[in-house]
């Protein structure tokens, strides 16, 4: 045993002291960085030192040396967290999609296609009742062009929403192959760091973030490999496999808005907003808008064959009140043209007397009686409403529960990972003690040195 | 392991809770100054659905009400013409009465055939009445005067060019009201015993005379038939109007409950919920500021 230990030890303990604070001042530098992991330094006492002295083996501690500097995280924890992010994203986007629908609708207290309707109905009475006067006539004519105008302006609005989120699906695409490739990128650097056994901490955690991402953006799945690399799959297809990246690619075909991996095979289901994208593009909005063209079909259809058997002020008759395009009836429902040209010719008469107001009342009849699945037009407004209510705020209780836990998974995973800063304080005055402490190590065993080279061996001087 | 809160869950749930405190005072002063319970149908969907019924049903309520009320005024006008008819027929009769005394010469039945004739001629006016642009009892052919007449040989001879359309509203759901009578049944029965009377007084006629006094008789009869056949109409209308008015109101109180917001209850809650905010903007700033580092020197 040498006398030289104790301050080897000191050294070791300033050394270890340091390089702790100094991982304590990259965690309190990082407390605001996004996905950064708490990191500590791993403090561990060398292998020992046995000798024998006094007739005893004994075993002698040699001080502290840093194994490594961990990273805080828990898998678990991370699979957890996307996992709700997952959901919620794809939650969230549809419910800003309908949310739009919904006010698009402006009910109650707006001007929608149910207020359309009533207005139209009340105005063939009004005309029942006054079947020759011409501002009455140019009122009918205002009121049906009114209601066309908004069932083709919701159907519009519908429709180029739906063709928006296809757009925002390719963005969003070329969005996750870009992070897919940046994955593929740290893969290789975090593989090349473990082989030179080092601890690529920073660059882990900037993987994990872009995994987070790729979980919210369509549910990607990730897989640890033993060479430190991730594999990434979205339902069940890689998208990264070790340095190398296999992008996606999104289409449209048929009306259906769908995935296809980088052997074009279609991916099914994703998740994450591109999940809620298809789900708005394939399925809600067309139910929308089918809705919305089933009514302007048979309002159509229902009002033209009454109006035809009519008469008009000009005698004209057999005429159409409506017409529209088959492929998409709500929105180029318009005014037939000989009515668009004169109020005259709206077949408010029954038989062709200019007193007859039964072909009015008999419109009138069209709105009030059950053509609309089973329903008038208002009542049909009313209870499509209310089903659309329905839905939205289904959508957004889903939405307010899946944050309440994606929220508590990510409370979970910071109380592991995220940094506070009392505690980094807290540790760094214990370092700076045990700095100062290891230092007054090597101060003391100097003076024991001292006192062996300098004050010993001078007997009879 | 107890649990750890870092910093950035501490601030995260400040931001979340502070949020979620605003979004409830915004929604509650939605209320406040729209004074309704909600202002899109998914945050309260059966009571939006519920109150878009009832606002479909108060819509068709006025439309009927604005209908019974134009009708009622029609109805009007039609009484008054009738009340006129038989107000000349009366005068007509009492003429007739007048020209059966024996001691009248022939030029005193001259007289009496001219004075007839005004009054067909008064007759003939009042059935061709036309209100806000429409003749009454033409049937549907409203645009044209329902009566005419030809001077020949002596002689008018009345015809009726109208048709036998009936005006018909709606007052409720499926059920109409008619607003017209048609001149043929109303006038010209009455013009032509008019005119009968008059040939039997310029040709002094006596029997003539009485025959014609007495199927005057039948007209006056008719027309009070009429008269009392409109007032049931119109009763029958004022009856509709009440319904109507009752259905309105309990529509009115419907509605208010589903969709009005109770001020005072959301005066209350708002207050509430502003103290909460201010107390949590308060814990909220001293727990964000303190720390260890405040304690060290």
């Amino acid at each position: 045993m040498s006398g030289f230990l104790a301050l080897e030890l000191g050294l070791r303990g300033l050394r270890a002291q340091l390089i702790a604070s100094q991982v304590i001042g990259h965690n309190i530098a990082n407390s605001r960085t996004p996905g950064y992991s708490r990191q500590v330094a791993d403090l561990r006492p060398p292998p020992d030192l046995r000798f024998t002295a006094l007739g005893r083996t004994l075993t002698l501690g040699t001080g502290v040396t840093v194994a490594g500097i961990g990273r805080q995280r828990e898998e678990y924890l991370d699979r957890l967290s996307r996992w709700h992010s997952t959901d919620l994203r794809r939650l969230e986007t549809i419910q800003h999609s309908l949310d739009l629908v919904e006010m698009a609708f402006a009910e109650p207290h707006g001007f929608g296609p149910r207020q359309a309707s009533l207005r139209l109905w009340d105005s063939f009475q009004e005309l029942a009742a006054n079947p020759e006067s011409g501002p009455v006539r140019s009122a009918v004519r205002e009121e049906a062009a009114s209601l066309a105008a908004n069932l083709s302006g919701l159907a519009t609005r519908l429709e180029g929403q739906r063709t928006e989120h296809a757009r925002t699906a390719a963005t969003l695409v070329a969005e996750i192959n870009q992070q897919a490739a940046q994955i593929a990128g740290l893969n290789r650097h975090i593989r090349m760091a473990i082989l030179q056994q080092t601890q690529p901490n920073d660059l882990e955690d900037r993987r994990d973030l872009l995994l987070d991402s790729l979980a919210s953006l369509i549910g990607a799945v990730p897989r640890r490999e033993l060479d430190g690399s991730v594999t990434v799959s979205v339902a069940g297809s890689d998208i990264v496999q070790g340095d190398m990246a296999l992008p996606l690619s999104s289409v449209v075909t048929g009306g259906v808005l769908r995935v296809l991996d980088s052997l074009s095979n279609p991916l099914d289901p994703p998740g994450g907003e591109f999940a809620g994208l298809a789900n708005l593009h394939n399925l809600r909005l067309p139910a929308h808008l089918s809705t919305l063209n089933g009514f302007a079909r048979q309002l159509a259809d229902a009002l033209n064959a009454v109006h035809r058997s009519g008469h008009g002020l000009d005698r004209s008759t057999g005429l159409d009140l409506y017409r529209y395009d088959p492929m998409a009836p709500a929105r180029t429902l318009t005014l037939a043209p000989e009515v668009a040209a004169s109020p005259l010719a709206l077949a408010a008469s029954a038989r062709g007397a200019a007193g007859d107001g039964e072909g009015a009342l008999a419109l009138a009849r069209v709105m009030t009686n059950p053509t609309f699945a089973g329903q008038g037009a208002a009542e049909f407004w009313a209870s499509t409403l209310g089903a659309l209510g329905l839905e939205v705020e289904s959508v957004t209780r889903d939405v307010d529960n899946t944050r309440i836990l994606a929220r508590q998974a990510d409370n979970r995973r910071a109380e592991i990972m995220g940094v506070n800063l009392d505690e980094e304080t807290a540790h760094l005055i214990r370092s700076q003690h045990a700095y100062a402490a290891a230092a007054r190590l090597i101060s003391t065993a100097d003076e024991m040195l001292d006192t062996l080279i300098n004050r010993t061996g001078r007997v009879g001087r | 392991m107890e649990m750890r809160v870092s910093d950035g869950m501490l601030t995260q749930q400040v931001i979340d809770n502070l949020g979620m405190t605003r979004r409830d005072m915004a929604r509650l002063q939605a209320q406040f100054s729209s004074g309704r319970q909600f202002s899109r149908p998914s945050e309260a969907p059966r009571a939006a659905a519920r109150t878009l019924v009832l606002q479909n049903r108060l819509d068709h309520v006025e439309r009927f009400q604005g209908s019974v009320e134009q009708s009622s005024g029609q109805l009007e006008v039609l009484e008054a013409t009738l009340a006129t008819l038989t107000e000349l027929l009366q005068g007509a009769r009492e003429l007739s009465v007048a020209a059966r005394s024996g001691t009248l010469t022939a030029q005193d039945r001259a007289r009496l055939a001219a004075k007839i004739e005004q009054i067909g001629h008064a007759l003939f006016e009042v059935g061709n009445t036309a209100w806000i642009g429409r003749y009454l009892y033409a049937g549907h052919r409203t645009q044209a005067p329902p009566l005419q007449r030809t001077w020949a040989a002596g002689a008018w001879t009345y015809a009726y060019v109208g048709d036998h359309g009936e005006i018909r509203r709606e007052i409720g759901p499926g059920r109409t009201i008619t607003l017209n009578l048609h001149g043929d049944a109303v006038f010209l029965p009455a013009l032509q015993t008019l005119e009968r009377l008059r040939q039997a007084l310029v040709a002094n006629d006596e029997t003539a005379i009485g025959a014609a006094a007495a199927s005057l008789h039948g007209d006056m009869e008719q027309a009070l038939w009429h008269r009392s056949a409109v007032g049931v109409r119109s009763a029958h209308l004022e009856m509709a109007g009440g319904q109507l008015a009752d259905m309105r109101h309990s529509y009115i109180k419907a509605l208010s409950r589903e969709q009005d917001a109770d001020i005072a209850l959301v005066a209350v809650n708002l207050a509430a919920r502003e103290s909460a905010y201010q107390a949590s903007l308060a814990v909220s700033a001293r727990l964000l500021q303190a720390s260890l580092l405040d304690h060290l020197r």
